[in-house]
């Protein structure tokens, strides 16, 4: 980092505690180095150096690492502001280079702008279900997966363009290794970076200063982008097992020099990738012992990290792998999620790889915005994504693979859309108190996914339900008098289409005839001279119109833009209200169907029915039925009733806005249908011209259906609770 | 008379004008013959010294040509504005072609009995639509060609809307540019009334306006169609065909209901007469009836009408079916998929070009829509290389490909309301790698004798699509199996001792992975050791020392495991026996790659005799395994 603070205690200048005590700022790394007075054949094994800090009564033994020749460093990054003091022990006591007298440091307050260090270091939430910072700043992870990025076929240029294109795309963390890397043998070449291999032995005994000084730049390199690497020690698949090569004691040894190394930076621990079983449960357990930050740590596995350690305690949070190949690996995902959530004790639970955007051509953006948002609004505390190329560091010509699954190079991979789309997510949800949402599946439809915080906010997700699908999304369960500010949110493009304001008012609008009626006709006489057929032939019988299937029949002097309608039917065959009436290929019609035992709206246009608006199931009904219908502006409504009871559709949108004709109707159930009491008036029902700052939507019940999907795709929908509009305007 | 360029300028076309007051038509005479270039269009235009109140319906006005062969066409010509009328000719002949003007009012003298020379000189370009000549069905009934028989592979782009404004001329021009390297062939594009909008709506509109000002189609505005014109003349210069089609037929946006069959006949002639001299493909109208294939019903009226009044002849169909039935109203057969990309991908989508391919009499037939790139997200780029293959190796003449997504003037009320499909940009959805990645599998065919491939299913496993020609070239396309499946194609009923080199080609990215050379070979010893080589080296471990004239020796060996020895004319060896001989040398590359296979190779028994399995693929994906003759 820019501003590590290095010491360098040298033994001939520095025989005392240091006159003046050394400063750093808080979470920013302060850096001693030591020379050692004596020489060891292997210095990483033959001793053990760490240096103590201590501030009030606290107290953090840090390990330091081998350098090289004869220098040993220690990085420590004050938790607290204030006074420490530190001293280096070495576990040979003779080495008076390794052992020396207390110093001072004086911490003082971050003033820098990355949120890393301004919030302080990740640990697990109160509650257990996600990350936040030690200052309780909630953290939203969203990570990358850059396995092999360490390796020199990503370039330090490579390395510094991918992470410049991951922050400003909004990711907060890295998944990268630092240790025996998958999907190749051990100790091939490929594994290098500019210094040259980790280890010169397979047991770890030896170390390579010259690539973890490399590592160091490029880890330092994300920290100051202002995202955390979360960095796997290494993998443990049979075909790349990092505990048959190096042994227990030698990952140990790995991970000191991982922690002495890294642990002063705002990381994560993923102990082994593909890990599992007692050596690597031994190994966790290592590492929370010798971490003196407690950096959050879990193992990466096959299914489940917590299932894979055979205690429990050694990790912090649960990582899950759930399988690659597109969408019938992501259709898994949910599932083995909630599975992972369900268990107690409560721990964070995230899925750290599921299927790789394009990974052996599979996996396009849609599916990983199906798995962000699905698992996001499932409990998860995070999400980390994948691109081909990017993880296993591919360019032209080496994929960096021993079987090729894919020649993406990282730098196609990086482009590719789910990475630009997810962070259009993650930015959404950060406008939002994410971190108190619970996940609420009733909210909705089973087949989409809902959370937020009752009376304030909720999102819904709904997947892409196929083409030509615009149908709108279910909300359940929403609260009276609590006016919602909604809209879509295109995962797609990052973009808002505004639905207004969205209010369960007390039913109240449809009062019926409240204005003088224009025009009634019993039926009694045979004047039909103010009626025409448009489909087949009615005739007036017995005070009734009767006609048959086909009937499409209006009353011509009518040409208001708003309008009710009300005429007695039976039950037993279709009954319809036309209203709006432009020709037989364009009107509105409110209508009762025997056959489905419901009633709804279409708005017909172009001969096209369109879906079936507000659509309202009527178990039961009476054989003499009542229908009224209204429409004003771009609201229409349909009330059923017979002598006990009545049905309501909701209040739906319409397209058809133009004034025209109301009428009578039946299509093709029921052989005849006989009308009588038609009445009509203008309708105050849902005053359309009346000012309004916004769009207002006023639902009857506790469910409604929100208005068509602005194209047929996946949606998120919002709803924020606000100041209603007209309240807003009283004010 | 002056000689000029069109309004925008555009280099190819030569317009002469005879200015009414001249008068005379020995005027045009009297200058001698303008020269044109084979295949480009000479543009002549004729002012009215009547004004006619509506011009576009009162007077017809032809003008009949003459070739030098002495066959004669009758050139619909067309009212460009004004006082002022149109004729756009071209022609492959060389020679001196001589035209005669007749317009309905035989009274009017600077209109009617106007004669004049054009002499076609040969092209000098490089453009092939101008070198090779328009488009035509091939002989074979199978493919186009041009007019020189050059086959032409169709590589089409969907840009139905890309004639309005909302797509502006400098964007067109980079489309263009895009798809042109790419290696796109034809673009569709209505010229016409639009899908999924309504009749006459602003959106339609281009810089010019709409294109018609009445909805019978009985009065057009001239401003629309010069913008037109500049766009379709750019796309031939960038040797782009462009597949007009004349008009939508769906029902909620039918121009029958409202132009009717006069109307649609008027327009059609109109865009003949703008467009015919080009070198474009016809298609009637979008999403049209069946019975407009087989003359029927006013859609038929309307299709045979243009076929009646296009002197060229110009490869016509209709957007999308797959009959027709002699006498041809349509030229080759144009089907549709489905846009659900489940469903496009699925083998039972090429039924109805089975079927298209079994009709009588055969003509070619193409995909010319089905799921587009990115539509409504879903249809990504491995569909779209599955689409393209699927079809191509079925025995299409050519693929539509998705292109350019977006306005999202697209708002059908087909579904009830009006709706968009999908709010992609233009120029997003110019860049989804599907196309980039089409023009890669077009430019791997075009190397090849591919308008002689014939579709040979029986040389592939069910789920793979091959063609090709027997004996010289085989393409076999191998859909993605799975994640995690690296196992390579079988290739079924190789001809025997046929030496094919094999590779496989990644349609992702047009990387080729060498598989050496294949070749099955005759199940007889005999012939086996005609493909014997001398051996390199033998050891028959009989002598123990050096200097005898032994085959072998244990000098010759290194042992890297346990130790070995020679016992009794056997090299005898423990657990971590690894020992190898050290020193041959010989022509090691040409067996490094050579691949033989047995008889018993290949997993399914029926084509236990001449199968090759393909080594593992490159990687699990959609893989194309090309087999071609290894050339003597």
């Amino acid at each position: 980092m820019k501003r590590t603070v290095h010491l360098i205690l040298a033994l001939c200048a520095l025989p005392q505690v240091l006159a003046c005590a050394a400063e750093v700022s808080q979470w920013e790394v302060f850096e001693a180095s030591y020379e050692s007075t004596k020489t060891y054949a292997k210095p990483f094994t033959d001793v053990e150096v760490n240096v103590v800090f201590r501030s009030g009564d606290k107290q953090w033994i840090v390990p330091a690492f081998w350098a090289g020749a004869g220098k040993w460093i220690v990085r420590f990054a004050p938790p607290l502001q204030g006074d420490y003091t530190f001293r280096v022990t070495c576990s040979d006591p003779s080495n008076k280079g390794l052992n020396r007298d207390e110093q001072s440091l004086r911490v003082t307050a971050y003033t820098g702008d990355n949120p890393l260090l301004t919030h302080g270091f990740l640990r697990v939430s109160a509650n257990k279900r996600h990350f936040e910072h030690a200052d309780g700043t909630p953290f939203f992870w969203l990570g990358d997966t850059w396995w092999k990025c360490l390796c020199k076929r990503m370039t330090w240029e490579g390395f510094q363009e991918l992470t410049a294109d991951r922050k400003a795309k909004g990711f907060s963390v890295v998944q990268i290794v630092c240790g025996v890397y998958p999907d190749e043998g051990v100790f091939e070449p490929r594994w290098e970076n500019e210094g040259g291999k980790p280890y010169p032995t397979r047991d770890f005994t030896v170390v390579n200063p010259k690539y973890f000084a490399h590592a160091d730049r490029r880890i330092q390199c994300l920290v100051n982008a202002g995202i955390v690497p979360a960095i796997v020690g290494g993998w443990g698949r049979g075909d790349c097992d990092g505990m048959v090569m190096a042994g227990v004691a030698g990952i140990k040894r790995h991970w000191r020099n991982l922690i002495a190394r890294y642990g002063a930076y705002p990381t994560i621990w993923i102990v082994g990738g593909e890990s599992g079983g007692p050596e690597w449960t031994e190994v966790a357990r290592y590492v929370q012992q010798i971490d003196p930050y407690h950096h959050p740590s879990t193992m990466h596995p096959f299914d489940s990290g917590r299932s894979r350690v055979t205690d429990e305690t050694v990790i912090d949070f649960d990582m899950l792998q759930t399988g690659h190949g597109g969408w019938p690996a992501a259709r898994t995902v949910i599932p083995k999620l909630k599975a992972a959530y369900d268990r107690e004790p409560a721990m964070p639970v995230m899925v750290g790889e599921h299927s790789y955007e394009q990974h052996m051509q599979t996996g396009f953006a849609d599916v990983q915005r199906y798995v962000f948002w699905s698992t996001m609004l499932s409990g998860s505390a995070g999400l980390t994504y994948g691109a081909a190329g990017v993880w296993h560091a591919s360019v032209e010509g080496d994929p960096g693979l021993a079987n090729v699954y894919d020649r993406t190079t990282w730098k196609e991979g990086m482009q590719f859309a789910g990475s630009t789309q997810l962070g259009y997510g993650k930015r959404l949800l950060e406008r939002y108190p994410w971190a108190q949402f619970e996940v609420h599946p009733e909210w909705t439809d089973p087949d989409s996914f809902a959370a937020g915080i009752p009376g304030q906010v909720r999102f819904i997700y709904t997947p892409n339900r196929g083409v030509y699908n615009w149908k709108g999304l279910q909300v359940k369960g929403l609260e009276a008098d609590i006016p919602y500010r909604a809209f879509y949110f295109d995962p797609v493009r990052g973009t808002y289409d505004d639905l207004g304001t969205i209010l369960r008012g007390r039913p109240e609008p449809f009062a019926g005839h409240t204005e003088p009626l224009l025009f009634e006709d019993h039926f009694d006489d045979a004047d039909a001279s103010r009626w025409t057929d448009h489909g087949s032939a009615t005739r007036r019988q017995n005070g009734h119109l009767i006609g048959g299937k086909g009937m499409v029949t209006t009353f011509k002097d009518f040409n208001e833009p708003n309008g009710m309608v009300s005429v007695d039917a039976l039950s037993d065959a279709e009954a319809g209200i036309i209203l709006r009436f432009h020709g037989p290929d364009n009107y509105v019609v409110a209508l009762y169907s025997p056959s489905l035992k419901c009633i709804f709206l279409h708005d017909r246009h172009y001969g096209q029915w369109g879906s079936q608006l507000g659509r309202v199931d009527i178990p039961k009904i009476g054989r003499h039925i009542r229908l009224t219908a209204a429409v004003a502006g771009t609201s229409a409504m349909l009330v059923v009733s017979d002598s006990e009871s009545e049905y309501r559709t909701p209040i739906v949108e319409v397209e058809n806005t133009t004034p025209g004709q109301v009428g009578v109707w039946l299509f093709q159930i029921g052989e005849r249908q006989d009308y009588d009491d038609f009445a009509v008036s203008r309708t105050l029902f849902i005053e359309p011209d009346s000012p309004r700052p916004q769009k207002r939507i006023v639902v009857h019940g506790s469910d409604f259906e929100t208005p068509p999907l602005p194209s047929p795709q996946d949606w998120v929908l919002v709803l924020e609770r606000t100041e209603d509009a007209e309240s807003q305007a009283s004010k | 008379m002056r000689y000029g360029t069109s309004k925008f300028g555009h280099r190819e076309c030569i317009a002469i004008t005879v200015f009414a007051s001249l008068g005379l038509s020995v005027l045009a005479q009297a200058a001698g013959a303008m020269q044109i270039q084979a295949n480009r269009v000479a543009e002549i235009t004729l002012d009215s010294a009547i004004t006619y109140e509506n011009p576009f319906v009162d007077i017809e006005l032809d003008a009949v040509v003459t070739q030098p062969d002495g066959k004669r066409l009758r050139i619909p010509m067309f009212w460009a504005g004004g006082n002022r009328w149109c004729l756009r000719y071209a022609s492959n002949a060389a020679g001196l072609h001589t035209f005669r003007t007749e317009c309905s009012d035989t009274a009017n003298a600077t209109l009617h009995g106007i004669e004049g020379k054009i002499e076609v000189v040969s092209y000098r370009g490089q453009n092939p639509l101008y070198r090779h000549g328009p488009i035509q069905v091939a002989e074979d009934k199978r493919h186009f060609e041009h007019a020189d028989s050059t086959p032409f592979l169709w590589l089409g782009d969907t840009w139905w809307k890309c004639l309005c404004k909302r797509m502006t001329w400098e964007g067109f021009q980079e489309l263009t540019a895009d798809r042109k390297a790419k290696g796109f062939t034809v673009v569709q594009i209505v010229c016409g009334p639009y899908p999924d909008e309504d009749a006459f709506e602003d959106m339609w509109e281009n810089e010019g306006g709409k294109p018609y000002l009445d909805k019978k189609f009985t009065r057009t505005n001239p401003a629309y169609f010069d913008y037109a014109d500049r766009r379709l003349k750019h796309l031939i210069e960038e040797g782009v065909v462009p597949a007009i089609v004349g008009c939508w037929a769906r029902p909620d946006c039918d121009s029958m209901k409202f132009a009717g069959v006069e109307g649609l006949k008027r327009h059609w002639r109109h865009l003949v007469a703008r467009y015919g001299a080009y070198p474009v493909v016809w298609i009637v109208a979008g999403e049209v009836t069946e019975e407009l294939r087989y003359g029927k019903g006013p859609w038929g009226e309307v299709a045979k009408h243009l076929r009646s009044v296009d002197p060229y002849h110009r490869p016509t169909t209709s957007h999308a079916g797959s009959g027709h039935a002699e006498p041809l109203v349509v030229d080759f057969d144009m089907v549709g998929g489905n846009h659900d990309a489940s469903v496009a991908v699925q083998p039972q989508v090429l039924g109805a070009f089975h079927t298209a391919y079994a009709g009588r009499p055969p003509v070619p037939g193409l995909c010319g829509e089905t799921c587009y790139e990115g539509h409504m997200q879903q249809g990504w780029q491995d569909v779209q290389r599955q689409m393209f293959w699927m079809f191509m190796l079925s025995g299409a003449a050519g693929v539509w490909h998705a292109g350019v997504e977006g306005d999202p003037g697209c708002a059908s009320s087909a579904f009830g309301g009006h709706k968009t499909y999908d709010w992609t940009s233009w120029r997003e959805g110019m860049n989804y790698p599907g196309s980039a990645q089409l023009g890669l599998c077009k430019r791997l065919l075009e190397e090849y004798s591919w308008h002689r491939f014939e579709p040979h299913p029986e040389w592939a496993e069910k789920d793979c699509y091959a063609a090709g020609i027997p004996g010289e070239v085989r393409f076999i396309y191998q859909p993605k199996r799975g994640i995690y499946n690296w196992k390579g194609a079988v290739v079924k009923q190789v001809e025997t001792d046929v030496d094919y080199s094999a590779f496989y080609f990644d349609p992702a990215t047009g990387r080729r992975f060498d598989q050496g050379k294949v070749k099955v070979i005759s199940n007889s010893l005999e012939d086996l050791s005609k493909n014997m080589r001398s051996p390199l080296y033998e050891d028959d471990f009989d002598r123990l020392a050096v200097g005898f004239e032994a085959r072998g020796s244990a000098g010759d060996w290194k042992d890297y495991g346990t130790p070995t020895q020679r016992v009794n004319g056997r090299l005898l060896g423990g657990k971590g026996v690894l020992s190898i001989v050290e020193d041959v040398e010989g022509e090691r590359q040409e067996f490094g790659k050579f691949a033989v296979s047995s008889p018993a190779l290949g997993a399914d028994q029926q084509a236990s005799a001449g199968s090759y399995l393909a080594p593992d693929l490159p990687s699990p994906q959609d893989w194309v395994l090309v087999l071609e003759r290894v050339k003597p």
